[in-house]
């Protein structure tokens, strides 16, 4: 019985902690999208990355203090020559991933028309610790998968924008 | 005529080597030629800074790799969040839109 609890909890704990997956379906998304952005850092990209950001420059200094913390990034994005070049389906896989995996919560679904804005969070104990966002428009789709606390005020500074503050007791599902 | 061969019979007449002298050649021939071990320096010499050389240039190309790769994730990085940045306030605009009764914020 102990053998089989310890089993369990070999298998169960570390999909808890893995990252959200691309489907090959979402990917294959690129061939369609007349331009596309696609960024996978992970641990050991963002701390080479962070070794090259000045922290004497304005922007790359306010970076590098924004992804000190961070475990990796990962960006999607497609831009397509006409309407209709993906569908609901194209992130469904994404989104079931987001909604079962542990200390994931959407805190943010905006349907407006045609574009939709979804916006999850995962806390760990009090804080952030990831945060996700699906933005799709009429002829644009980005996924933003972000492992590790992101500070939005840092991040909003840096670009000049008013983002929307989301304290730790934002995210509950 | 005789004078001249005489003194020819006299110039090559043969002479017993000196003292010492077969000693002394067998002893040269025993030790490596100077020339030789100067060459064998500078053989040595020459390879050693032709690694040295190789190395250079190895961790150069390593190092310049390193650097690339550090700028391109750099790069990827600012992408990323300018992106991020772009996309959360896409959802605010849309959030104040919404809330606000479709007016633009």
């Amino acid at each position: 019985m102990k053998f089989a609890i310890a089993l369990c909890a070999f298998i169960v704990l570390p999909l808890g902690a893995q990252e959200i997956q691309f489907p090959a379906s979402f990917e294959k998304l690129a061939a369609k999208a007349k331009e596309s952005v696609n960024v996978s850092l992970d641990g050991a990209m963002m701390q080479l990355a962070g070794k090259f950001l000045s922290g004497s420059k304005p922007g790359e200094s306010q970076a590098k203090e924004i992804t000190k913390a961070l475990k990796a990034i990962y960006v999607r994005s497609f831009t397509f020559e006409k309407e209709g070049e993906y569908s609901d389906a194209d992130l469904a896989p994404i989104r079931a991933q987001l909604t079962s995996a542990r200390g994931w919560s959407k805190i943010v679904d905006v349907l407006d028309k045609n574009d939709r804005a979804e916006v999850y969070a995962r806390k760990d104990g009090e804080r952030m610790a990831g945060v996700a966002v699906i933005a799709g428009e009429k002829k644009e789709l980005t996924v933003v998968y972000v492992d590790g606390p992101i500070d939005l005020d840092r991040l909003s500074g840096m670009f000049g924008l008013t983002l929307p503050s989301m304290p730790p007791s934002a995210a509950k599902k | 005529m005789n004078r001249f061969e005489d003194d020819l019979k006299r110039a090559l007449r043969r002479q017993p080597a000196p003292a010492g002298f077969a000693g002394r050649v067998l002893a040269r021939l025993a030790a490596p030629a100077p020339k030789a071990r100067l060459w064998f320096r500078l053989r040595w010499a020459a390879a050693a800074a032709l690694a040295v050389a190789l190395m250079t240039v190895f961790q150069y190309g390593v190092q310049q790799r390193q650097r690339d790769r550090g700028e391109l994730a750099k790069a990827q990085m600012l992408i990323a969040l300018r992106i991020t940045a772009d996309k959360l306030e896409y959802t605010r605009e849309k959030v104040v839109r919404l809330t606000s009764g479709g007016e633009k914020p």
